[in-house]
């Protein structure tokens, strides 16, 4: 789904060198790292809101610096770390938004828009908050709707940055569960950046680690403990 | 739908208030049998009717140009006179007015370069709209050759004489009277060309609401967005100064209210809204001023902000209670 050809990424130095070829459908990646190792910029290069630094990146056999926005958020969607506070704007209204690439210029959702939006915020168990107004939720509340909007759109990959900070441990769980649950079943390929070392440890067997120091993107497979994850992303070996 | 009866009701009001108490079977002949000796039916269809539709199109028209520039900057704080349009066009009939050449200083001479000064200065920010990336800085630069024609315009008043300032100081007060009957087709044809587009960016408009960075990642050209709307406001925003003068206050306040009753980001509401509101907002304004009109002469920018601004304070006051 997403490959790499020599890829470096950075903004105006190589920053990291991806030394993996394929994040690949059916599989949720977790991405580890120190703060300032290059996590965000991986997921902004993916986005396509930057440009990588050296080589190819494909998306879907497709060359990431030749997809138009149109196409890409059928294709990509992004939940950034901070929901920015909107006012006026209703939990349902705001998931929604995750439908706009579907929506013709008057913007108005069909019968199908409305399924969709309902159930995103059923599988994140947020529905009850439907009427509820953006600024009126807690943090973790606004980052489940963020996720939920990011459902809706209905894209292939999913990247997450940082959703579970404002989490408590249930609701961290839930959307662990989830971006598994929703990688298996629908076959989407979610990458998502996190601190919570032992959620992974226990959980996942695809983690990608960015290693600041060693300028260095890997991926590891298989079950890892917790101990061996915070050797390698700071950098102890 | 309560608001739309709201503006007929309004500009029906609008149109009886005035110091000529007027019949109503001289509006109907006014309109559709006019005869050209009766002075009342001269009074509804060359003062009456165009002053009504003036101020519905420049209540309506400047209201979605502030929603249009507050979505596309994403800041409460942005109107139509924000990117330098309105002063744009002052620079150009100040330069007009001081020229002393009797076309220029005469009503169509104003009103040609008003709508010329608006035009040039929506193109020039249009061509700096294509070199930033960033919102913020265009925004700047809107503000920045605002003040600079604005000082030019300040260093014309200062070297004019007495004679050429009144002129200009009566245009720069705005008025809904300078339009005659003929022309409110043209009028009225541009500004529903201009108000229609903005429906077709309804879902960009919402989209923006997260700003400019998701927009783009929802599949939303924002370089498009952004011509279209620095287009249609210079469009709105210079037809309105040119006939009506630089009106102040609507374009800021009437997107913010409408915000605050209507409690929504969906922007099919609030264009619907603002074009209401506004429209409804200044009728009201001018029939202030249709009614004071006997003992003393204000001009409409007063009146906007002296009914306006308490009223939008006691709106913010109720809601934070």
């Amino acid at each position: 789904m997403i490959r790499f050809e020599n890829v470096n990424i950075g903004y105006h130095e190589a920053l990291l060198k991806v030394k993996f070829t394929e994040l690949t459908r059916g599989h949720a990646y977790a991405l580890i790292g120190e703060n300032g190792s290059g996590k965000s910029t991986f997921l902004k290069t993916i986005s396509g809101q930057i440009s990588p630094f050296e080589g190819r990146l494909l998306i879907n056999d497709l060359d990431s610096n030749g997809i138009v926005n149109k196409e890409r958020s059928r294709l990509i969607s992004f939940v950034p770390t901070q929901t920015a506070v909107i006012s006026n704007i209703s939990v349902f209204d705001f998931v929604g938004l995750g439908r706009t690439p579907y929506l013709n210029a008057l913007g108005r959702f069909s019968k199908k828009d409305i399924e969709i939006i309902e159930l995103a915020m059923s599988q994140l168990n947020i529905s009850h908050l439907r009427q509820k107004m953006l600024n009126e939720l807690s943090d973790g509340e606004r980052q489940l709707s963020a996720i939920a909007s990011a459902i809706s759109q209905e894209t292939p990959i999913i990247l997450l940055d940082e959703p579970t900070s404002y989490l408590d441990y249930r609701n961290k769980l839930l959307v662990l569960e989830k971006v598994k649950d929703l990688a298996k079943t629908q076959n989407k390929c979610i990458l998502f950046s996190t601190h919570d070392l032992d959620m992974v440890s226990e959980n996942l067997e695809t983690v990608v680690c960015a290693r600041g120091k060693n300028k260095q993107l890997e991926l590891l497979l298989g079950k890892i403990s917790k101990e061996k994850l915070i050797e390698v992303a700071f950098n102890f070996v | 739908m309560i608001c739309f009866f709201a503006i007929i009701l309004f500009a029906f009001l609008h149109l009886f208030s005035g110091t000529i108490q007027i019949s109503f079977s001289d509006f109907i002949n006014g309109l559709f049998k006019y005869d050209s000796e009766n002075v009342n039916q001269i009074i509804v269809r060359n003062f009456r009717l165009p002053r009504m539709m003036m101020a519905i199109v420049s209540g309506a028209g400047l209201s979605v140009a502030g929603l249009l520039m507050q979505n596309l900057f994403n800041n409460p704080l942005a109107g139509p006179n924000i990117l330098g349009i309105s002063t744009g066009s002052s620079l150009f009939v100040a330069f007009s007015i001081m020229s002393g050449i009797p076309f220029f200083v005469s009503d169509i001479g104003i009103i040609a370069s008003a709508l010329i000064g608006a035009m040039l200065f929506g193109l020039i920010i249009l061509a700096f709209s294509l070199f930033t990336k960033s919102h913020s800085s265009l925004l700047l630069i809107g503000i920045m050759i605002g003040s600079f024609s604005g000082a030019l315009v300040s260093i014309l008043q200062s070297v004019s004489d007495a004679q050429e300032l009144k002129i200009f100081t009566i245009w720069a007060m705005g008025s809904l009277q300078q339009v005659e009957f003929g022309q409110l087709f043209l009028i009225q044809t541009i500004f529903i060309i201009g108000v229609g587009l903005t429906f077709l960016l309804i879902r960009a408009m919402n989209a923006l609401v997260l700003g400019s960075n998701q927009a783009s990642l929802l599949g939303i050209n924002i370089r498009m967005v952004r011509i279209l709307v620095i287009g249609i406001t210079s469009i709105l925003t210079g037809l309105i100064t040119a006939f009506c003068g630089p009106i102040a206050f609507v374009g800021l306040a009437v997107p913010n209210l409408v915000k605050i009753i209507f409690k929504t980001q969906n922007h099919k509401v609030l264009i619907l809204g603002s074009i209401a509101i506004g429209a409804i907002f200044m009728l009201i304004c001018d029939i202030f001023v249709q009614l004071l009109d006997k003992y003393i002469h204000l001009p409409i920018n007063a009146i906007t902000s002296m009914l306006g601004a308490p009223f939008i304070v006691f709106i913010i006051l109720k809601k934070l209670k």
